[in-house]
């Protein structure tokens, strides 16, 4: 995505120091208000546009509970090694911000969508509503707008890469049932049904 | 197009057919949306003294030109007139997704009428609309019903409006659910919608919006953004909404003798800790949940931990906790939760359910109605079980339950022997939970309202003229408290490109509330006849608390409202003179 198509809420420029990272989820935390799926659109597609965005929000029984689902960065990357584009994938590493990209030119778009279906997380990638593209979190260059804007703390860029962002990439259905295992412990009818998806 | 989608969705259930219209600019610019637009919309609808429940009448869901493009923008409006009180306009808003998953899919507003033959519900995937089969759905609740659709479209991110068991089986003070435990449910919007063999609408939307100075208008976005996420530490009002949400307002209301105890015979209760939001902190509170965009989350989601209900999930607030808590003199807390939710699976106004059910015990305690009349139920004050009993004989409309599925006005003229005297209602819709005998704005302003004994009308001109523009851009009136109207008139401009000045503010709320005022009196509705308390407010002096002994004497009562009408009056005479 080029820089400045879209507006940074926080402000914040290029100018500012890149370090690696990843974004962190702490689920529990998360009020499902998609704050986060605004910020994302407007920085890279220059209006709200929640279809757009690169992170989004999943609600799931019982509760509900709201999951916010986006790309993890894992360090296999199947994602790339499932892209058939050749003889340059068209999924890349970003050597400045250590993200996963994906170059609109070059996707093959939603007839393909290999790389969705090789995600750990099965979710993460998904594709443009507009120009059918694959598209996913490539951290907004560095500076993540989710991260900044997120007001419930379920959302944090984790500066440095201490362990692999694959841990993160579970079933958005597992991560649910997980969460509602633990939030709703006398939830017996629903959570135990769950606990086998 | 900005701001606007700039389409309007018309059905006919009756033929099964849609248009999709074009927005009229010229309109949307004299009546903005939501509360103004569907005032609007209603007079040029609906024909005087139609029938609420005419198969014909329109049912509105109506979107403004700034809901879903900033924090607290997430507001959908449903208009129509009033099944409950047969006479007035009514409004229901409801937050969370739908509004802005109806505005993604190219929409500024669904009008619904005719009837279909059998249960339908309405798809709506962008501009690709469908009528299907509700046969299977209907007779569940509006929480089965969420979720067998969301698994038979195989779509986590479909938002959906439902009716529960009450709105199917005409229950006048039915609502409608969204999101599980958000509701439009004042004035019998749920009612309406089963009338029409509707169970369901289903929208997703793949649209972006378009602002018309988006360099404007993200500046003041940033700008809300920033006063609103300060406010949750900085402000008392943003502080304990994150924390307690608002059922925790029912302590202070308390405290300040203006909480409905009792059927309103009170407005102080010393009991009301054990069912508070400090309660439902400590037993059973899981997490935050929010509307969309907004940085508060002040729906908090729950858990009944142990006991008969143990596992099941609740979203309390003080609307939906405080005439079926304190008001029924309820001091369960698990099972004031568990009724909360029901009443949410329900698909019924809490509100009206409240000051049903402690009007029904009242009269079961003065013997107007025997254990025989209720078949059987032992209705005390605070029996949970009875409470439930009751409810599902509302909801099915059996036996006692066809009178009380009228609303208290209708059940006390049926029941008679006095019972009118404290049947808490204005002009057929129930009281918002408020105690008025101490204080009297509050009783002023379920007199005047438009819908009725509606506690969202404002105390004072200020709050009127707030409510109703926020009601009509779309905006959550819990905002009104950190956002002023300049903001809200600057986002509106960088939205859309009209150029309103800061005043025009006053200019169209007024303009609306005058609007809807004439509809109520084209309708039947006459001030004077019309704009009156209950008796108990007058007559029936508090006897405990901090303002024991206090009523609302009737003359002050008309001193005020008589004062009420110059000031809107002189307010209307002086813009017309400008």
């Amino acid at each position: 995505m080029d820089e400045g198509k879209g507006y940074r809420l926080s402000g914040r420029n290029m100018e500012e120091k890149i370090i690696k990272g990843f974004i962190d989820v702490n689920w529990k935390l998360c009020t499902g208000c998609r704050l986060c799926e605004q910020a994302c659109s407007l920085y890279h597609e220059g209006k709200i546009w929640p279809e757009a965005s690169r992170i989004f929000i999943l609600q799931f029984d019982p509760g509900p509970i709201e999951i916010p689902i986006l790309c993890h960065q894992c360090s296999d990357h199947p994602c790339i090694e499932a892209c058939p584009v050749k003889p340059e994938k068209a999924i890349s590493i970003n050597k400045k911000t250590g993200a996963v990209v994906i170059e609109q030119d070059k996707c093959l778009g939603i007839k393909c969508g290999r790389c969705a279906k090789a995600c750990h997380h099965e979710t993460a990638i998904r594709f443009h509503p507009e120009t059918n593209k694959a598209i996913n979190c490539d951290l907004c260059d560095g500076l993540p707008e989710c991260a900044w804007i997120c007001p419930s703390g379920a959302l944090s860029f984790l500066p440095g890469q201490t362990f692999d962002g694959s841990h993160y990439a579970k079933r958005p259905e597992k991560i649910a049932s997980d969460l509602a295992y633990q939030l709703f412990p006398a939830n017996k009818l629903e959570t135990d049904k769950r606990r086998d998806v | 197009m900005s701001g606007y989608m700039g389409k309007i969705l018309d059905v006919d259930l009756s033929r099964n057919s849609y248009k999709i219209l074009d927005l009229d600019m010229d309109m949307a610019k004299r009546f903005i949306g939501g509360r103004g637009l569907g005032a609007y919309l209603l007079w040029e609808r609906l024909p005087a003294h139609a029938d609420p429940l005419d198969k014909d009448a329109p049912l509105m869901f109506l979107l403004g030109p700034i809901s879903g493009l900033l924090p607290g923008g997430a507001q959908l409006c449903t208009f129509f007139k009033s099944p409950e009180t047969g006479v007035t306009l009514c409004h229901s808003i409801v937050g969370s997704h739908f509004g802005v998953e109806l505005k993604s899919a190219g929409f500024d507003g669904i009008i619904i009428t005719g009837k279909a033959e059998k249960p339908v519900y309405l798809k709506i995937f962008d501009h690709d609309i469908s009528f299907e089969d509700a046969s299977h759905l209907w007779g569940k609740s509006t929480f089965n019903t969420e979720k067998i659709l969301k698994k038979e479209l195989n779509n986590h991110r479909v938002k959906m409006l439902s009716i529960g068991i009450a709105g199917e089986n005409g229950v006048r003070f039915a609502g409608i659910q969204h999101d599980y435990y958000h509701s439009a449910a004042r004035g019998g919007s749920g009612c309406l919608m089963g009338s029409k063999n509707l169970k369901a609408i289903v929208v997703k939307g793949s649209k972006g919006f378009d602002v018309a100075e988006p360099e404007e208008f993200y500046k003041v976005y940033n700008k809300i953004f920033e006063m609103l996420k300060r406010a949750r530490t900085e402000e008392r009002r943003g502080y304990y909404l994150v924390r307690w949400g608002s059922s925790a307002g029912s302590m202070w209301h308390s405290d300040v003798s203006e909480l409905d105890v009792k059927n309103y015979r009170e407005a102080h209760w010393e009991d009301i800790d054990k069912i508070s939001g400090f309660e439902f902190e400590r037993k059973s509170k899981v997490k935050n949940r929010g509307c969309y965009l907004c940085p508060f989350s002040c729906m908090q989601l729950g858990v009944i931990r142990d006991g008969k209900h143990a596992g099941r999930t609740a979203t309390p607030d003080f609307d939906s906790t405080s005439t079926i808590g304190a008001g029924c003199l309820v001091t369960d807390h698990d099972g004031l939760i568990y009724l909360n939710s029901l009443g949410d699976e329900l698909g019924i106004d809490n509100i009206s359910l409240g000051n049903v059910t402690s009007f029904t015990m009242e009269c079961y305690e003065r013997g107007i109605i025997t254990k025989d009349d209720l078949g059987g139920i032992d209705l005390t004050w605070g029996n949970v079980e009875a409470m439930e009993a009751l409810w599902n004989l509302i909801v099915q409309r059996k036996g006692i339950g066809e009178i009380l599925s009228l609303g208290v006005k209708k059940a006390a003229e049926t029941f008679g022997k006095g019972a009118e005297h404290f049947a808490m209602h204005c002009k057929g819709l129930e009281f918002g939970a408020y105690a008025t005998q101490a204080k009297h704005e509050r009783g002023l302003q379920f007199a005047v309202g438009d819908r009725g004994g509606c506690h969202h009308y404002g105390l004072t001109i200020k709050e009127q003229n707030h409510r109703v523009m926020a009601d009509s851009l779309l905006v959550c009136t819990w905002h009104r408290h950190f956002i002023t109207p300049d903001i809200y008139m600057d986002a509106l401009n960088a939205a859309t490109g009209f150029n309103f000045a800061h005043s025009d503010w006053d200019l169209l709320a007024e303009r609306f509330l005058i609007l809807a005022r004439a509809y109520n009196l084209r309708e039947g509705i006459r001030p004077l006849k019309d704009d009156i308390l209950p008796l108990r407010v007058h007559n029936d002096p508090l006897t405990s608390g901090p303002q024991k002994g206090a009523v609302y004497p009737i003359e002050k009562f008309k001193k005020d409202r008589e004062n009420w009408y110059k000031i809107r009056v002189t307010n209307l005479i002086n813009r017309f003179k400008n």
